[in-house]
């Protein structure tokens, strides 16, 4: 068994704001992302004869993404995120994972790409601290 | 080659005009000197039984007479080691992090306080993930 050993350091999460593939990486994120945070429905499917419970599954969801990133309404990874929360489009923004290289620069690199709005935008003020803005956004459709 | 080989030589070659030792003192004392030794080294293993990340920490001292450049070795160090990533000799760095030491950490370049003899220290530690 071949494991490559990533960390998260040198990832990239970039968008297109078109729904393209003009990915412009957002480069203020603080400390990485948290998702998809996907789920499937389980739906019972078991009959009065099944002694064992059985499910099937039902429809895909790939829930949000959210992180953080550090707040500056000059830069544009706060531009760019303000800009697709204050959309009414409902073409949804391209998203980009990509995935670095692993252990001795082994393994390739990967992405990950889906479709989502930005749902939710939180700016975070406090005396001593850089500003800072949480976000997140909805997954729609799946991630290929 | 090991991983401090390479760290070694990526000190020496960031800080050409300074001693670079490791684990030892350098008996030089008129210009500035790197002093640095692994402090930690932990590999995490799978169940089953395969190796994960390498996190080690080194523990980084820069110290001479003359403040501003022994200084400005200092902070050349940390800005270049921070938020390194990428081939270090036969190492690869998935990731480095520099933080300054705690302020229970007690030097260990130097035999005596370091203002006693003049000397003037700046001492950090620095996390390699790999």
């Amino acid at each position: 068994m071949t494991i490559n050993r990533r960390v998260g350091f040198g990832n990239t999460l970039g968008v297109d704001s078109a729904g393209g593939t003009s990915f412009v990486t957002l480069g203020a994120i603080i400390d990485g992302w948290k998702g998809p945070q996907a789920k499937k429905e389980a739906i019972d499917i078991s009959v009065l004869s099944d002694a064992d419970k059985q499910f099937g599954v039902g429809q895909k969801d790939w829930g949000e993404v959210t992180f953080s990133i550090m707040y500056d309404p000059d830069e544009t990874t706060t531009t760019t995120l303000e800009t697709l929360f204050n959309s009414v489009s409902q073409v949804a923004a391209n998203w980009r994972v990509t995935y670095g290289v692993g252990s001795t620069g082994s393994g390739t690199i990967k992405t990950r790409t889906f479709l989502g709005h930005v749902v939710g935008l939180s700016p975070e003020v406090k005396v001593n601290e850089h500003l800072m803005c949480e976000v997140t956004v909805k997954v729609s459709g799946a991630v290929a | 080659m090991s991983i401090d080989t390479d760290f070694q030589s990526k000190l020496v070659a960031l800080v050409p005009g300074a001693t670079v030792s490791e684990n030892v003192v350098s008996q030089d004392t008129t210009g500035v000197r790197v002093w640095w030794q692994r402090s930690t080294a932990n590999v995490d293993l799978l169940l089953s039984g395969v190796p994960a990340l390498f996190d080690g920490t080194y523990d980084l001292e820069v110290s001479g007479v003359d403040i501003d450049s022994t200084a400005t070795v200092a902070d050349s160090l940390k800005t270049s080691l921070h938020g390194f990533r990428g081939s270090m000799g036969s190492s690869f760095v998935l990731g480095m992090f520099v933080q300054d030491q705690s302020d229970e950490y007690i030097p260990k370049s130097i035999d005596t306080i370091p203002e006693d003899e003049g000397f003037h220290i700046f001492t950090f530690r620095v996390q390699i993930l790999s």
